[in-house]
């Protein structure tokens, strides 16, 4: 009777320490859950392009991984309020001007919001760290290749389109691909609609397909609809037919709260300044057209 | 033609320089040195500045990442400092503050650390790492000293000031989000007043705010006001913060390309264009310190220089 007992007792919790054993086995043979990596260029893309699908996808257990590109030199502007166009009664001191932050200070400000909107996922927060072509010293716009810009010698990797030349730079993004081994990958559009978009997803399709080359095992390459996918010619021919609809109408909330984070850009009020406080149809599905796809 | 040519020059070139002379009033600059450049006495975009008791002037370089050292009129003594994360070196270092034994504080920005140097640049110490933990800091800016060597820092994404021992142990903090991200996004510069009040400058709202050592609000002091026609008391962008021994407040007023001085209730006393004329894509006063001697000089960011005034 004891000895049924104790057999009772004893094989459940074998077998329990067995299966905490192989999920440990798991955790440590490099490639702990299933996982899905965004890449935006600049500190909001991530939540822009694909906040809704990576809150989904981490909702189900994903590891959600946040790239951010470019150390975003440019594009932080602390006078700006959703009402900023309205006048300067609306902006935060009545000023008439809008104030660009200078460049230090702004990649500080931008990554640590980048930091902040990753955390509302929760996912892992990596910063490539690439040069922003423009910023400002002053209220003066500053221009790669210019006089002004060897002068300041700003901190951060080559520029995004010098990157997608040199091996050393496609293979950072490589190891990346290699060490979370992401069954979904998602960028902006390859010659997407702003140059450092574009250029962000040329590098990381060099390093996809490098790791499909090497067999390391990557699931698939999604691109945001938009850029040149979307010409005559892409839609007369189906290239820019996007083939991957998630609806995320349940984590839109955690989207927008994420873009609230970018507080630089938009005065703290978030989707609710593009949105008018309304949600847009088109939002609730996010989509995406496969380019490369390793599971076949 | 040319006559009249002449006489209308001779009119523009005299009313110029009654308006160069006009904004000049309260302050004589007594020397300016510096230009572009990595050698000793050039700089890159110098940031903070401060000035010893034996009047020895240490200057920020950011873009070089170093400190520079030098005698009250300008005169090279040394430096110290290269780019890198140890002992000594640089990531785009931002604050300076000199404690009662001439020791050297620098807020050494990029590499959230602050670190510690005698009067000749020997290391001595640091503290900080990226964090939100008590002896960690995210990015700092503008620190200060008071009478009793204790060292505040601005911890300007952690939203709060810090304060440590001279020995770099940590001793308090005070501030949110709340009560110092937003509303005063961001403070960059911090002074002591010769009450022991710390006063920050509130950059983005265009006014400046004194606090009690613990953080209560005092008062805030200024409102927005930009160009020729700026009134004293208006400011843009106002961001280095300096008291003197008498207890007057020296600002940086950035967008209006002027320094203001106001006595210790805030109520203006002088103010003077920093270069002597409203050009504003060229010079942006950024730091400043004031001298035993009551000279002041600032940092011209964006000119790559050091600016001393008389008053």
């Amino acid at each position: 009777m004891i000895a049924k007992t104790a057999k009772e007792i004893l094989l459940p919790l074998l077998f329990t320490q067995l299966f905490i054993f192989s999920v440990a086995a798991a955790q440590t043979s490099g490639k702990p859950r299933k996982c899905i990596m965004i890449f935006g260029a600049h500190a909001d893309d991530v939540d822009e392009n694909a906040g809704g699908t990576l809150a989904k996808y981490v909702a189900m257990g994903y590891e959600g991984i946040y790239v951010c590109a470019i150390n975003n030199l440019d594009g932080c502007n602390l006078e700006r309020t959703p009402w900023y166009d309205k006048g300067p009664n609306f902006t935060i001191s009545n000023s008439p001007h809008k104030y660009r932050v200078d460049a230090l200070e702004t990649s500080q400000i931008r990554e640590e919001e980048a930091k902040a909107a990753a955390a509302v996922y929760p996912a892992i927060p990596i910063f490539l760290n690439y040069k922003e072509p423009t910023f400002f010293i002053g209220r003066k716009i500053v221009y790669y290749g210019s006089p002004e810009y060897d002068a300041f010698d700003p901190p951060g990797r080559p520029l995004i389109p010098i990157a997608t030349y040199m091996d050393s730079e496609v293979d950072s993004v490589y190891e990346l691909l290699k060490k979370y081994q992401p069954e979904i990958v998602i960028t902006h559009t390859l010659g997407g609609e702003k140059m450092d978009h574009g250029n962000t997803a040329y590098l990381i399709y060099l390093a996809f397909k490098k790791a499909m080359d090497n067999h390391v095992p990557v699931g698939k390459l999604w691109m945001v609809v938009n850029g040149w996918f979307l010409d005559k010619e892409a839609q007369r021919t189906g290239r820019g037919k996007p083939d991957v609809h998630i609806d995320v109408k349940a984590y839109l909330k955690t989207k927008y709260t994420a873009l609230n984070k970018h507080i630089s850009q938009n005065g703290g009020f978030g989707r609710d300044y593009v949105m008018g406080n309304e949600t847009q149809p088109k939002e609730v599905i996010e989509e995406f057209i496969t380019v490369l796809d390793n599971t076949k | 033609m040319k006559k009249h040519i002449y006489i209308i020059s001779t009119l523009v070139a005299s009313t110029l320089t009654s308006l160069v002379a006009l904004s000049q009033t309260g302050a004589v600059m007594v020397t300016k040195w510096g230009e572009f450049g990595d050698k000793p006495g050039q700089f890159k975009f110098p940031a903070m500045l401060a000035v010893s008791k034996d009047s020895n002037v240490y200057v920020v370089d950011q873009h070089n990442h170093r400190v520079q050292k030098f005698d009250a009129n300008g005169n090279f003594i040394q430096m110290w400092g290269k780019f890198g994360t140890g002992a000594g070196e640089f990531n785009y270092p931002y604050g300076i503050g000199i404690d009662s034994k001439g020791n050297v504080y620098v807020s050494d920005m990029n590499n959230n650390r602050v670190q510690k140097f005698s009067s000749k640049g020997d290391y001595i110490g640091s503290v900080g790492s990226y964090g939100t933990g008590d002896a960690q800091l995210k990015y700092p800016y503008g620190i200060a000293i008071d009478n009793n060597d204790v060292l505040y820092v601005i911890d300007a994404f952690n939203y709060c000031i810090k304060k440590f021992t001279a020995d770099l142990k940590f001793l308090s903090k005070w501030g949110s989000a709340e009560s110092i991200g937003i509303k005063l996004y961001m403070p960059h510069e911090i002074a002591i007043t010769k009450e022991g009040n710390v006063i920050l400058s509130d950059r983005q709202n265009h006014r400046l705010a004194i606090f009690s050592k613990d953080g209560t609000l005092v008062k805030r002091i200024g409102e927005y006001g930009e160009g020729k026609d700026a009134k004293a008391g208006q400011f843009s962008e106002p961001h280095g913060l300096a008291v003197s021994a008498a207890g007057d407040i020296y600002i940086t007023d950035r967008y209006n390309f002027r320094i203001q001085e106001l006595d210790g209730n805030g109520a203006s006393k002088a103010q003077w264009l920093a270069t002597g004329i409203f050009e504003d894509d060229k010079y942006f006063p950024l730091g400043i310190a004031t001298g035993s001697d009551g000279c002041v000089y600032i940092t011209d960011h964006y000119a790559h220089c050091i600016h001393k005034y008389k008053l």
